[in-house]
C-alpha cells in the first residue's frame, strides 16, 4: 500500500437541489470513495452554500464534520457589504473558534454572485492575507485575468485554484511562476505527464492534492500522483505536505 | 496483491494484459501536453505497466509522410508494443484506395473515425463506405462520440452494420451521453464503451460495468494528449472485482482486436 498520505483539499458534500447523474452527495458515500482510493482526509465545503446560502451551508458543514471528523470543514465566504455575511474579522474569529482552516469562494453569477475586485473583496482578502488563511477558488468561477489581478493586489493571499480544466495550463503555469502564493489543486492535471511537467515548470511545492469528490473519480486523482515520475519526496509534498505546511499543521505520523 | 493494492503502492501492473485502446502519436496545438514524443510515452507506459497501445492520427505530420507511414514507423520501433488504427480522411478523394492499401498491413488492427475533426456527420456516406469495408475485413471501428446525438447515431450505425464492432469513443462524453452510451451498449452486442476521457465521473466505471457488463468496456487514455495515470486509476480503484478490471484493462481489447499480447 502507499506510504503517501492523501489529504484532499477539493471536496463538496451534501444533498443538492439538482444532483448531477452519479454524483455522490452524502458524507458516507464520500467516505466510502475515500477509503477505496486511499484518501485519509478531505477538506469539504457543503453544497447548501450554493443551493441555499453560505451561512446555512457553513453551519451544516460543521455538523457534518462533527459526525465525520475525516471531513474537515471549509467555509464558503462572500463579501460583507450587504450585511448578510460577517465582516472579515468576525468571520476569521468564527473560523478559528470552529476549527475551520480554509475558505472557498463561489463568485460566479448564479452561484454566490459577487465580484472578486478589490472594491468588493478587498477587505476580505486583506484579512485573509494577514491571518494566513488559504482560499479555494474553482477555475470555472472566475477568469485568469481576475486571478492575476487578485494575486497582484494581494501577494500574500494563499490562493488555491481548484478544478482547473486540463486545457487551461498555458494560462495557469505562467501565473504559478509569477505569483508566489498561487497554488494549483491537482485533480485537473489530466494532460499527459501533467503533474510531472507542472512540477518541473512551476515547482512541486505549488501543487496541492485534490479529487473533486463527490463528482469526479478519486481513483484518477490519486493515480496521477502515485504513477508520476516525481521523487518520493515531491509526491509526499503534493499528496499532503504542501497543504499541511500551508495550514501550519505538523504531519501526524 | 489485488489490483487496488498494486495501484495504491504505485507499482507497475506486472504480468497483467493492459491495452490502451485510444492513443495518438503526436501532440496537438490546442492545449499544452507533456507528451513530447513516443519514447517519453513508452517510458510512462513502463512505469504503469501498460503493455500495448493502439494509435490513430488525424493528419499527416509533415516530412511528406502519410499518417499511416508515421504510425507504421512508431510500431516498427516498438514491435508488439504499438498497433495502429486506419485513420481515413473522408475529404481525401483517394481515401478508399489508401484504406485498402494500409488495411493489408498487419500493424493496423482497426479504424478510427472522427466526425468533429473532419466536420462530417457521423453517418455520412464516406463513413458508411468505411463501415462496410471494416465489417468485411473484421476491423473494429472507434468513433469519436460526444453527446446524446452521437450515441443515437451510433445506435443507427450498429443496426445498419450489424457485423461491425463499433466503439463509442469517450462513451458519449458528458453525463447524459455517457448514460445513453451505457444503455445502448447493453442493448446492442456490437457497441462498445471506451473509458477514455479527460475526466471521469465518480463511480462511472461501476455504472458502466453494472449497466452494460464488463465484457464490452475498453481502457483508453488519449495519450499522448491526456494522462494514462488518471485513465488507469479510475479503473484500478473502482469498486468492481479484479476479474472485471482485467477485462476492461486489456483482455477485452486483446479479444476484440486479436492482439498478440
Amino acid at each position: 500500500m502507499s506510504s503517501l498520505h492523501f489529504y484532499d483539499c477539493n471536496c463538496l458534500v451534501g444533498t443538492r437541489n439538482d444532483p448531477p447523474l452519479w454524483a455522490v452527495c452524502d458524507p458516507e458515500g464520500i467516505l466510502r470513495e475515500m477509503d477505496l482510493c486511499g484518501v485519509e482526509r478531505a477538506w469539504a465545503c457543503h453544497y447548501l452554500c450554493l443551493d441555499c446560502h453560505p451561512c446555512a451551508g457553513n453551519a451544516e458543514m460543521l455538523t457534518v464534520s462533527r459526525e465525520h471528523p475525516r471531513l474537515r470543514p471549509v467555509y464558503a465566504a462572500m463579501p460583507h457589504h450587504t450585511g448578510e455575511f460577517p465582516e472579515p474579522r468576525a468571520l476569521i474569529e468564527d473560523m478559528r473558534a470552529s476549527g475551520v482552516q480554509m475558505l472557498r469562494l463561489f463568485p460566479k453569477y448564479n452561484a454566490n454572485t459577487f465580484s472578486l475586485s478589490d472594491w468588493s473583496c478587498g477587505p476580505l482578502f486583506e484579512e485573509l492575507e494577514a491571518r494566513g488563511v488559504p482560499v479555494l477558488l474553482d477555475a470555472g468561477q472566475t477568469d485568469w485575468e481576475t486571478v492575476h489581478a487578485v494575486c497582484q493586489n494581494h501577494p500574500a493571499l494563499k490562493l488555491i485554484m481548484t478544478n482547473v480544466y486540463y486545457r487551461n495550463l498555458r494560462y495557469v503555469i505562467p501565473l504559478l511562476r509569477l505569483h508566489k502564493e498561487l497554488y494549483l489543486e491537482t485533480s485537473g492535471l489530466k494532460i499527459c505527464n501533467g503533474l510531472d511537467e507542472t512540477a518541473k515548470l512551476a515547482g512541486a511545492e505549488k501543487l496541492i492534492f485534490g479529487t473533486g469528490l463527490g463528482e469526479l473519480s478519486a481513483g484518477s486523482a490519486v493515480c496521477i500522483v502515485l504513477y508520476s515520475a516525481l521523487s518520493d519526496e515531491d509526491k509526499a509534498l503534493v499528496a499532503s505536505g504542501n497543504l499541511l505546511r500551508m495550514l501550519g499543521e505538523e504531519r501526524l505520523s | 496483491m489485488t489490483l487496488r493494492e498494486t495501484a495504491l503502492a504505485g507499482a507497475p501492473l506486472t504480468g497483467e494484459t493492459v491495452v490502451d485502446c485510444h492513443m495518438h502519436p503526436v501532440r496537438v496545438a490546442q492545449f499544452f501536453s507533456g507528451g513530447r514524443d513516443m519514447a517519453e510515452v513508452a517510458a510512462k507506459m513502463d512505469r504503469i505497466g501498460i503493455g500495448c497501445g493502439l494509435l490513430s492520427c488525424f493528419s499527416d505530420v509533415g516530412g511528406g509522410k502519410d499518417r499511416h507511414e508515421w504510425i507504421k514507423e512508431v510500431c516498427a520501433r516498438w514491435p508488439g508494443r504499438f498497433f495502429g488504427y486506419l485513420s481515413p480522411d473522408p475529404h481525401d478523394g483517394e481515401f478508399r484506395e489508401k484504406l485498402e492499401k494500409w488495411a493489408a498491413d498487419p500493424v493496423f488492427v482497426g479504424v478510427k473515425l472522427h466526425p468533429v475533426v473532419y466536420g462530417v456527420p457521423l453517418l455520412c456516406n464516406e463513413h458508411r463506405w468505411i463501415l462496410a469495408f471494416a465489417s468485411e475485413h473484421g476491423l473494429p471501428v472507434l468513433f469519436h462520440t460526444w453527446g446524446c446525438a452521437d450515441i443515437c447515431e451510433m445506435e443507427r450505425a450498429a443496426e445498419e452494420f450489424p457485423k461491425a464492432q463499433l466503439i463509442m469513443g469517450h462513451s458519449g462524453g458528458e453525463r447524459d451521453g455517457a448514460a445513453l452510451a451505457i444503455k445502448m451498449a447493453a442493448e446492442h452486442e456490437n457497441l462498445w464503451l471506451d473509458t477514455t476521457r479527460s475526466f471521469v465521473y465518480c463511480r462511472e466505471i461501476e455504472h458502466m460495468t453494472e449497466g452494460a457488463g464488463d465484457g464490452r468496456i475498453l481502457f483508453g487514455s488519449d495519450a499522448t494528449w491526456n494522462s494514462q495515470e488518471a485513465a488507469v486509476g479510475r479503473i484500478l480503484l473502482a469498486d468492481i472485482p479484479d476479474e472485471s478490471k482485467r477485462k476492461i484493462l486489456g483482455l477485452n481489447a486483446k479479444k476484440l482486436f486479436h492482439l498478440p499480447v
